[in-house]
């Protein structure tokens, strides 16, 4: 993973803070957090392609880590891992990118029921970042409804 | 994110509290917070009255955008928010309804009293969890084929009965009989359907739960009567919801809306709140699903309550039957539902979005079954698990103020994380343990998250809402075993 996530307080659900040297890192690292809270996985599995558009970048966002709780819940376990390859805006936005394979369900695992649009904030590099995220990165909060 | 909120309240009468109209732009209606100066300092912690104020600016809201005691933060509508919309000019919200679609309260009596269950508890939560999946990512022992699924969808908890062999009785005991008009299995999407061909007659995790628990206290001996309550009884409440065909039912629909405040100019402060007119295509399609989703909520609850008949049998050595087990009600928190009110004098009918509160319908109301009909409809609040439950009754005083709503539970004040860094599970298991309460839990972590020390005191918030005249305490209920996922 190329960039990193921490979760901030949410009184009722999780708020995802991720970061990244360049908007496909952020991409990765939101994905890679969500399956960090889902129970991460040491499986390395195999590896299957994903495409998803949307109306814009936050839309991309929340669509990305929506496709994952899906695959976790379809398939009986979140994917092993996960990767962005290409995210891109042209008219409206899509997201090249890859799941590992499912995973059993880890005991600690949280049930995610969707990222949801509520005080989403997707932002590339600026001086307002939130502490933890360094200088130069793209950042998002996105909260889990848990 | 977690700053405290410092905008204007204006005081307005018992437990009430305005929100004026002129705090944000694109505010319809003011806001009423029901809550007095204790839980409004805790309310005031978070952004939930942001939340508030967001609501009101839904077109076509009348009233007031409500808060129940019981609020926090949530995402787009806080949890114990309440706005009801015009049925013709007004709007439809998932986010009004959230991802949990028709989760809710299933309480069954027992012919049971403490002397029954004495030393029996532990073998009665030991059959409670071998009998009832739980838990993050489980199945259960449906496996349900299209046509089965589409029944559940369109016929509720009417399937199960039908099915399954619970008593079509208890159905007369459900919100709406377990069946809300209006679904349309076509409207769920394939990937809903995908979730939800295993998860009939599953629990899930988080804050869902069964728990056996016994009267404490009566406070209100007529509505008890009426409800089937005496001091000592023993009874089991269920938590639980639509499951996984919920949330995609409502993940895929907010991209429905998303794209529909687009086509009809409606503009709001959060995305969350994504909305379309109720008549419009998009309202009606996201209605047939949501009613679809809901009657899988019922279906579910009313699957469960065999499931705990059965395993309560099975550990006091007896036949279901014989144990004079019966739903005293059962009632969804999260839904949007179309219902007649009296607005500024006159009948109307509205879409009432309830989201973390509770439909609590006054004496006399049509919609009641005849044996509550006299008292009012029975308001079921858990607590948390080291505490207290209540049964409230709905009042005449909800019917003209808050569109017949009250409080869903004591409303979370700590965080999940910070509950974790607080509390340990194996600590907390054995501190409930030395309480006579007997804990099985999935997870020690998830059952942290969960302590009694993240929840408000149940306790005040069912009295500030009596306080306000929204619902009437009838009875408290003490927990002797908690079965959480």
């Amino acid at each position: 993973m190329r960039g990193g996530h921490r979760l901030l307080e949410h009184t009722a659900d999780l708020c995802l803070l991720a970061h990244g040297p360049s908007e496909e890192a952020l991409f990765e690292a939101a994905g890679c957090g969500l399956l960090a809270v889902m129970g991460e996985s040491a499986s390395p599995g195999g590896r299957r392609r994903v495409g998803l558009t949307a109306r814009d970048r936050e839309g991309l966002l929340v669509a990305w880590l929506n496709e994952i709780i899906y695959l976790a819940a379809a398939e009986g376990g979140p994917p092993a891992a996960c990767g962005v390859d290409v995210v891109r805006h042209d008219g409206g936005s899509c997201l090249e990118g890859w799941v590992g394979a499912p995973a059993p369900w880890r005991q600690g695992g949280a049930e995610v029921k969707a990222a949801t649009y509520h005080g989403l904030t997707v932002r590339p590099p600026s001086a307002a970042a939130p502490p933890g995220v360094p200088r130069g990165s793209w950042w998002a909060e996105i909260v889990l409804d848990i | 994110m977690a700053e405290g909120w410092a905008g204007p309240l204006e005081t307005a009468g018992v437990n009430r509290w305005r929100l004026p109209r002129s705090y944000k732009d694109g505010m319809n209606v003011p806001g009423l917070i029901y809550a007095d100066s204790e839980l409004l300092e805790q309310i005031r912690a978070d952004q939930a009255l942001e939340q508030v104020a967001n609501v009101a600016c839904l077109p076509g809201i009348l009233g007031h955008s409500l808060a129940m005691p019981d609020i926090h933060w949530g995402y787009g509508f806080p949890i114990g928010g309440v706005a009801a919309t015009d049925f013709r000019q007004g709007v439809l919200s998932p986010g009004g309804v959230g991802f949990d679609i028709n989760c809710g309260m299933h309480l069954l009596r027992t012919g049971l009293g403490l002397a029954d269950v004495a030393g029996r508890v532990g073998r009665i939560m030991d059959e409670l969890y071998a009998s009832i999946p739980s838990g993050v990512g489980v199945s259960g022992s449906l496996k349900l084929s299209p046509a089965e699924l589409d029944g559940v969808l369109e016929q509720g908890a009417t399937w199960v009965a039908r099915r399954h062999g619970a008593d079509a009785a208890d159905l007369e005991f459900m919100e709406e009989r377990g069946r809300l008009a209006g679904a349309d299995p076509e409207k769920v999407s394939s990937r809903a359907k995908k979730r939800a061909r295993d998860q009939l007659g599953t629990l899930g995790s988080g804050n869902h739960f069964v728990e056996v628990q016994a009267v404490e206290e009566l406070f209100d001996k007529a509505a008890a009567q009426a409800f089937g309550l005496q001091e000592g009884s023993i009874l089991v409440m269920i938590h639980s919801g639509s499951r996984g065909l919920g949330h995609q039912v409502c993940t895929d629909y907010l991209e429905t809306m998303n794209e529909a405040i687009v086509r009809y100019g409606i503009k709001l402060p959060d995305r969350q709140l994504a909305c379309a007119p109720a008549g419009s295509p998009e309202g009606k399609d996201y209605f047939g699903a949501m009613a679809a989703a809901a009657n899988f909520g019922w279906a579910n609850r009313l699957y469960l309550g065999h499931l705990a008949r059965q395993a309560l049998a099975r550990a006091l050595g007896t036949a279901p039957r014989e144990l004079g087990v019966s739903v005293l009600y059962d009632l969804g928190h999260n839904i949007v539902k179309p219902e007649e009110h009296v607005v500024e004098g006159k009948p109307r009918r509205l879409w009432v979005h309830r989201k973390g509160a509770t439909r609590a319908f006054g004496p006399g109301h049509p919609d009641l079954p005849a044996a509550y009909r006299e008292v009012g409809q029975p308001v079921l609040v858990p607590g948390d698990m080291g505490t207290h439950s209540y049964v409230l009754v709905g009042t005449s005083a909800a019917m003209a103020e808050s569109f017949g709503s009250t409080c869903h539970g004591a409303g979370r004040q700590m965080s999940r994380a910070a509950a974790k860094r607080a509390i340990r599970g194996e600590e907390l298991h054995r501190r409930l343990e030395g309480q006579g309460i007997a804990v099985r839990a999935k997870s020690m972590a998830g059952l942290a998250e969960e302590a009694p020390e993240a929840y408000k005191d149940v306790s005040r918030v069912v009295e500030v809402a009596e306080g306000a005249g929204l619902s009437r305490r009838v009875a408290r209920l003490r927990p002797l075993g908690v079965m959480k996922g």
